[in-house]
C-alpha cells in the first residue's frame, strides 16, 4: 500500500503541483485548502506525512495551529512546513513545535521529493527497532545515518532533516572548514548565506539545551564553520 | 556673506550715529566758546577802563625806575646776594667816558624803600676806598651823599640841609677789581616820586679835579619811581567778582597789582578720560602753562597778555587737574595807546562746562549703547546663526542617514517653524520609506507565491514524457524561473540583514585579530592574489558583531578581487582614526571613477562593465548597513599612490546607540547576490 501524504495549502496550483509531483512518486497524495477540511478528512485516519503552508487563506499563521492539533494526536507523524516567510522559521523553531523539517518555499520539488523520502525512510529505520545502522562517532556527538536522529554524551538532540544533514557534513570531518556553498549542498537546499548563519544558530541553540557548555561549531571567519577536533 | 558679517556691517553703519554725535557737540562746544569769551571781554572791558586812572603817571622824557614790591627785606651790608633773583631787572647808567657805569635796582618791602647800586668803576682811586662819591636825591627834597669810610662803613650826609637826622643808612663791599657795591635804606614815604642818582667819580682821589658822573637824570628830569601802590590794589579787589582773580600790568608786563582772593575751581576735577574726552573736543587754548601764584614781583609773559598788550582782546580755557578756568585779557588804553593790560582769571563757566559734561557722558553713553547694541545684534546673529547652522547639521545628517530625526525645537519664531517643517517633512518622508519599505516585502512575498507555483509547475513539466523541442522551452522557462527567484532571494536576504544589523548582539571584537583570520582564509581560497593584512596596532578592539563585519569584509573583498588582476596584491588593512578604528581593503584595481563619488555606497549602483554579468551592486549597499548598524560610517577613495582604490569602514570604539539607525531611503532589497 502506498504511502499517504497530506498537502494543507492555500494556493490552488501550488497544492496540485505538489500532489501532483507526489502522485507521480507513488505516493497517495491529497490536497486540502484550509485547516478545518484538513482536520475533517485527518479525523478518520491520520495521513503518514503531512506538509503544511504556514499561512492559510484567512489565517496567516493556520498552519502552526494544524500542526499543534496534529502533534497532539501522534508524536510520531512526519510533518514539514513550507512557508515563503523567512521570519516564520524562527517562529517555528522557537514555538518548538516539533516538525520535522521546515522550507521555504522557493525550494525545487525534487528536494522537497528528497525530504519526504529522507523523513518515510527515518521513520522506516525507528520502526524496525534500528540495530545495526551506519554510525559516525565524534566525542561526544553519535550520529544515526538512517535514523537521521544525534545525540550529545547520550542524551539526543531533537535536529531537523536540514539541521541533521549541516551537522552531518561538519562532525563527518572534524577540522575541515566547510564554506557556505558545501553546507547548502550537504542539506539539499539553495538559500543565501544569511539563512546558513541562522541554521547554525539554531543547531547551537539546541545543543546547548542538552550541555550548556557545548561550543563543537566554530566559526571561521570568512571561510565557514568546522567542528572542533 | 553670512549672517554675521552681515550683522557686522549694520553695526558699523550704527556707529555712525555716536560720530555725527560727536561733530554736532564740537559745533555747539565752538559757538559756546565764542558766546563765552564775548561775554568775558564784555564783562573785563568796564574793570579795565575803571583801572586807566590807576595807571602810574606818565614818566614824559624821564627814566622809569620800578620799584618792584618784596616779600623780604635787604640786609644793608654791601652784599648784593640777596638781591640775585632781581638781577634781571636791573637798569644801567653809564657815565660818558667808558671808565664808570652803574647798574640800580629799587624795592619796596613793607613801607621801605631798598636799593642796590653796583657801581664799575675803572679807577677806584687809592687808599683802600673809593674817592666816589654817590649823591641821591628823592623828589620829596630828601637828598644825600653816601662816601665810602675806610672801614667798609659808608658815610652818609644830607644835602640838603645840614645836621639834624639822616634817615637813610648805606653799606658798601669793594667789587674785587671791578668796582663797588652800595646798599641803602630808606623810609617809604621820604622817597617821592623821582630820584636822582648820581655817582661822581674824582679818579685818582685828587681833591678839586673835575669828576666823571653818571647819572639817572637826564637833562634836568630826575628819574620817575613808579610804585605798585597798594590803593591800586585795594581798587583792584573792589572790581574783583567772587571767586575772580583779577591782575593788573604795565605795558611791559609788569604786575602792578593783583587781587588776593583765590580762584573758584569748577565743581569737579578734570582727569582722566574726562580730560582726555575734553581735549578731544579742542576746549582747551593755548599753552600748558599757567600762571604763576600770584605775587608783585612778576612779569606775565602769558600768550593772553601779551595779545592784549598788543591791542586784542581775548579769553582762553585752561584745563588744569583742579578744574577748569579761563583767563581773559584786555588791554588798558590812556590817551589811545596801550598802558597796560586786565587779567581775568575765573572759573570754567559752569553752564559750558555742565554742557561739556553732559556731552561727554552722551558721547560715552552713545558710544557704549553702540558697542552694546553691537554685542548684543552678533550675540543674536550668532544665535540665529547658530540655530540655522544646527538646524541644517541635523537635516544633512538625516538626509546621510546618520539619524532618523531633528532635534526638537520649541522655539515659536520662524526658525522654529523651519525646524519643524523640516521635522515634518522628516516625518513624512520617513513614512514613505516605511510604507516603501513594507511594500518591498510585500511584494516580494506576494511575487513568491506566483514564482512557486510556475516553478512546481515547471517541475512537474519536466517530469512528463516531453519532446525534446517542449523540453529545451522548458528548460529555458526554468532558468528564467529560477534567475527570478535568485533576485527574490537576494532581496530577501538584504532585508533580513537590516533586522539583524538592528537585533546584532554586540560584544567585543578585536579587528586585528579578525583581519588575520580573514586574510588567510581568503589567501586560502584565492590564490590568483596575493593577500596581506596590513595592521598599525597589536590590536584594535571595538563592540560590535563579529559576523557581521566579516561580512562587510566578504563584500569588500569580493569587490576588490573582481577588480584586481591576476597576481596582484589585496591588502586588509586596519588602522586606528579617531576614537576607532578604520578596517579596509586596499586593491589594485582601476580606481573609482570620479563620477560615482557619493553613489558608490548606494544599493544597485555598480561601477563594473554592463557587459561582466548580471550584477545587482548591492555589495557595498551592505557594508554601509553594517558599518551604520554600529555607529561607524563607510569611506571610498583612490589610493595615494594611484595603485587603486581603498574602500572600508570606520567602526567607533563604542557604538553610540545601535539600533536606531536607520539605512537611507528604500531598502531596495537587497544585498549581494552574485550568481
Amino acid at each position: 500500500m502506498s504511502r499517504s501524504v497530506a498537502v494543507v495549502e492555500d494556493e490552488a496550483a501550488i497544492r496540485q503541483n505538489y500532489v501532483e509531483a507526489l502522485a507521480r512518486y507513488g505516493y497517495d497524495a491529497r490536497g486540502y485548502s484550509d485547516r478545518e477540511s484538513a482536520l475533517a478528512a485527518f479525523a478518520a485516519r491520520l495521513p503518514d506525512l503531512v506538509i503544511i503552508d504556514v499561512g492559510l487563506g484567512s489565517e496567516p499563521e493556520g498552519g502552526f495551529d494544524l500542526c499543534r492539533e496534529l502533534r497532539g494526536r501522534s508524536q510520531a507523524l512526519p510533518i514539514i512546513f513550507l512557508t515563503a516567510r523567512d521570519s516564520d522559521l524562527d517562529i517555528i523553531s522557537g514555538l518548538r513545535l516539533g516538525a520535522d523539517d521546515y522550507l521555504s518555499k522557493d525550494i525545487s520539488l525534487q528536494h522537497l521529493l528528497a525530504r519526504v523520502v529522507a523523513l518515510f525512510r527515518r521513520l522506516e529505520v525507528l520502526g524496525s527497532g534500528g540495530g545495526a545502522e551506519e554510525r559516525v562517532e565524534q566525542g561526544d556527538l553519535a550520529i544515526e545515518i538512517e535514523s537521521m536522529t544525534v545525540s550529545w554524551q547520550g542524551q539526543p538532540v531533537a535536529l531537523t532533516v536540514t539541521e541533521f544533514w549541516l551537522v552531518h557534513a561538519l562532525a563527518r570531518f572534524p577540522g575541515h572548514v566547510k564554506n557556505r556553498d558545501q553546507l547548502m549542498d550537504a542539506a539539499k537546499i539553495v538559500v543565501d548565506a544569511g539563512t546558513i548563519t541562522s541554521h547554525i544558530k539554531r543547531i547551537r541553540k539546541k545543543f546547548h539545551r542538552v550541555d550548556p557548555a557545548f561550543d563543537e561549531i566554530d566559526t571561521v571567519h570568512g571561510m565557514g564553520y568546522r567542528w572542533r577536533q | 556673506m553670512t549672517l554675521r558679517r552681515q550683522l557686522l556691517l549694520i553695526a558699523l553703519v550704527l556707529a555712525a550715529l555716536p560720530v555725527s554725535g560727536w561733530f554736532t557737540a564740537r559745533e555747539m562746544q565752538t559757538a559756546l566758546r565764542a558766546a563765552e569769551e564775548r561775554a568775558g571781554v564784555a564783562a573785563a572791558q568796564p574793570l579795565a577802563r575803571a583801572m586807566q586812572s590807576w595807571l602810574p603817571a606818565p614818566a614824559a622824557g624821564r627814566i622809569v625806575l620800578p620799584v618792584h614790591p618784596s616779600d623780604y627785606p635787604r640786609s644793608i651790608d654791601g652784599f648784593a646776594d640777596d638781591w640775585q633773583p632781581w638781577f634781571d631787572f636791573a637798569q644801567r647808567f653809564d657815565a660818558r667816558t667808558t671808565t664808570l657805569g652803574f647798574e640800580l635796582q629799587l624795592v619796596a618791602w613793607q613801607r621801605r624803600l631798598q636799593g642796590l647800586l653796583w657801581v664799575r668803576d675803572r679807577t677806584p682811586g687809592g687808599g683802600g676806598r673809593p674817592a666816589d662819591e654817590i649823591q641821591l636825591t628823592f623828589g620829596s627834597g630828601w637828598s644825600f651823599r653816601i662816601t665810602a669810610d675806610v672801614a667798609g662803613t659808608a658815610r652818609v650826609e644830607r644835602l640838603d640841609a645840614a645836621g639834624g637826622d639822616v634817615p637813610l643808612s648805606a653799606a658798601w663791599t669793594r667789587d674785587a677789581g671791578r668796582g663797588y657795591r652800595v646798599e641803602f635804606d630808606l623810609p617809604l614815604s621820604l622817597a617821592g616820586g623821582t630820584l636822582d642818582a648820581t655817582v661822581l667819580d674824582f679818579g685818582d682821589g685828587l681833591p678839586g679835579s673835575r669828576p666823571v658822573v653818571a647819572s639817572t637824570t637826564t637833562g634836568s628830569r630826575p628819574a620817575a619811581l613808579r610804585f605798585s601802590e597798594p590803593a591800586r590794589i585795594a581798587a583792584l579787589e573792589t572790581l574783583a567778582a567772587p571767586g575772580t582773580r583779577l591782575w593788573f600790568v604795565d605795558a611791559a608786563g609788569w604786575v602792578l597789582a593783583v587781587t588776593s582772593g583765590e580762584v573758584e575751581a569748577s565743581a569737579v576735577g578734570l582727569r582722566g578720560w574726562r580730560r582726555t574726552v575734553y581735549r578731544w573736543l579742542g576746549s582747551e587754548e593755548g599753552g600748558a602753562a599757567g600762571l604763576p601764584e600770584p605775587g608783585m614781583d612778576l612779569r606775565l609773559g602769558d600768550g593772553q597778555i601779551t595779545a592784549a598788550l598788543a591791542g586784542v582782546s581775548g579769553s582762553r580755557l585752561r584745563i588744569e587737574p583742579d578744574g577748569v578756568r579761563t583767563l581773559t585779557a584786555v588791554p588798558v588804553m590812556a590817551g589811545g595807546t596801550v598802558r597796560g593790560a586786565l587779567l581775568a582769571e575765573s572759573p570754567g563757566d559752569k553752564l559750558l562746562l555742565v554742557s561739556n559734561r553732559a556731552f561727554a557722558g552722551t558721547v560715552v553713553t552713545a558710544v557704549l549703547a553702540v558697542a552694546l547694541v553691537s554685542i548684543g545684534l552678533l550675540a543674536y546673529a550668532g544665535w540665529l546663526s547658530w540655530r540655522i547652522r544646527r538646524l541644517r547639521d541635523a537635516a544633512e545628517r538625516v538626509a546621510a542617514g546618520e539619524a532618523t530625526a531633528l532635534p526638537r525645537v520649541t522655539a515659536s519664531d520662524e526658525v522654529g517653524d523651519l525646524a519643524r517643517s523640516f521635522e515634518r517633512l522628516v516625518g513624512q518622508l520617513d513614512d514613505y520609506n516605511r510604507y516603501l519599505q513594507g511594500l518591498a516585502g510585500r511584494l516580494a512575498h506576494e511575487l513568491d507565491t506566483p514564482l512557486s507555483i510556475v516553478r512546481s509547475s515547471l517541475d512537474n513539466l519536466q517530469d512528463e514524457g516531453l519532446p525534446e523541442d517542449a523540453r529545451r522551452c522548458v528548460a529555458r522557462a526554468r532558468e528564467g524561473a529560477d534567475r527570478l527567484a535568485g533576485i527574490f532571494r537576494a532581496m530577501r536576504e538584504a532585508r533580513r540583514l537590516e533586522e539583524s544589523v538592528n537585533r546584532a548582539e554586540l560584544g567585543p571584537v578585536d579587528l586585528v585579530a579578525l583581519v588575520r583570520a580573514c586574510t588567510e582564509a581568503y589567501g586560502a581560497v584565492d590564490t590568483a592574489h596575493r593577500w596581506a593584512a596590513v595592521v598599525s596596532h597589536e590590536a584594535a578592539p571595538v563592540t560590535g558583531a563579529d559576523e557581521l563585519i566579516v561580512q562587510a569584509l566578504d563584500k569588500l573583498t569580493d569587490n576588490a578581487r573582481s577588480f584586481t588582476p591576476e597576481g596582484g596584491q589585496i591588502e586588509l588593512v586596519v588602522r586606528r582614526r579617531g576614537r576607532g578604528w578604520w578596517l579596509g581593503v586596499r586593491d589594485e584595481g582601476p580606481g573609482l571613477p570620479a563620477t560615482m563619488a557619493g553613489h558608490l555606497f548606494d544599493s544597485m549602483v555598480s561601477v563594473r562593465d554592463p557587459g561582466d554579468g548580471f550584477h545587482l551592486g548591492l555589495g557595498l549597499h551592505v557594508v554601509r548597513l553594517i558599518a551604520q548598524g554600529h555607529g561607524g560610517k563607510v569611506t571610498a577613495r583612490n589610493r595615494r599612490d594611484g595603485a587603486g582604490a581603498e574602500i572600508g569602514l570606520w567602526l567607533p570604539e563604542r557604538p553610540r546607540e545601535v539600533g536606531t539607525r536607520r539605512p537611507r531611503l528604500v531598502s531596495d532589497g537587497s544585498a549581494a547576490y552574485t550568481p
